[in-house]
């Protein structure tokens, strides 16, 4: 991911101190960050979803993308440096290759969570609480529509 | 911001009639589709995953981006219409917004994958964080952006 750093060289960098808050579930939105080194908690819902280190991770583009407020909480585990990318729609519109490398990274996240889901649903095979649980994951997974009948919490 | 349809409005139309396959799990992928008019089947491992009928639907958008073989089987359950857009990678390193496009629509497929999945975690467990290594684990932190 040396590339992505390449393409966010004249953004500023933000420095972080371990347990700093970078973004609060619930902020409004609009900025992308680029990890250059560090390491960052996601969490939602007061539950820990993942720990991201790799160097030119993205951090706030779904806020960005779907111009929602943050639906998750960041915060460094150890001291961190990022690239800073405000404004990021119009940086994403004249940046193809960052738009594209978006897109691309979306795409990794819902293939293994694809793979993942399809190996969940075998091994509950026959168990139909988990059966219509996994159909709306699915069906999340596949169009968004669904969150629609989420939200009338069908 | 335009529509992928008004955005790829240029592209070739293809007609597919009821049982047509549009896309078979494991051939060479490459081309992108959006959804016209119709209603088509998606499947994995002989799963059922969804049914697409929104037009404006992006379809092997997923062995475009990922340089891999298509990991669906995509097929029309009635007469259904398609733009066409052969060689996509290249289309998109051209056309900015298409991309950025693509990038929301797959967004939005996380950003709902990922609030059921803290819902099932939920009821699943009654409060208690997920294991790390089971199941709802690895697909949060997945789906949340960790590699694996």
């Amino acid at each position: 991911m040396a590339s992505i750093l390449a393409l966010v060289t004249g953004q500023p960098r933000l420095e972080l101190a371990a347990g700093d808050t970078l973004i609060q579930a619930g902020e409004s939105g609009g900025e992308l960050y680029v990890l250059e080194r560090g390491r960052l908690l996601v969490e939602r819902d007061g539950v820990p979803l993942a720990t991201i280190s790799e160097a030119g991770a993205l951090i706030g583009e779904m806020s960005v993308l779907l111009g929602v407020d943050h639906s998750a909480s960041v915060r460094a585990e150890a001291p961190t440096t990022l690239r800073v990318i405000e404004d990021a729609i119009p940086f994403l519109e004249r940046t193809p290759l960052m738009a594209l490398h978006v897109a691309t990274l979306a795409c990794e996240r819902l293939e293994r969570t694809s793979a993942l889901l399809v190996e969940l649903r075998k091994e509950t095979e026959g168990r139909a609480s988990e059966q219509g649980l996994l159909s709306r994951i699915f069906g999340a997974l596949t169009t968004p529509e669904v969150r629609g009948r989420v939200a009338e919490g069908e | 911001m335009a529509t992928l349809l008004t955005l790829t409005f240029s592209q070739p139309s293809l007609r597919l009639e009821p049982g047509d396959v549009l896309i078979k799990e494991g051939d060479p992928g490459g081309d992108l589709y959006v959804l016209e008019s119709g209603r088509l089947r998606v499947e994995r491992d002989g799963v059922t995953l969804a049914t697409i009928s929104s037009a404006g639907a992006l379809i092997g958008e997923m062995s475009v981006l990922l340089g891999t073989e298509n990991t669906a089987t995509v097929r029309a359950e009635k007469p259904t219409l398609v733009r066409v857009v052969k060689d996509a990678l290249a289309y998109l390193e051209r056309q900015p917004l298409v991309a950025l496009r693509v990038a929301m629509l797959l967004s939005q497929r996380l950003d709902a994958t990922s609030a059921l999945l803290v819902e099932a975690q939920k009821q699943v467990a009654r409060g208690k964080p997920p294991e790390p290594n089971g199941v709802f684990g690895r697909l949060m932190a997945t789906v949340s952006g960790e590699k694996s």
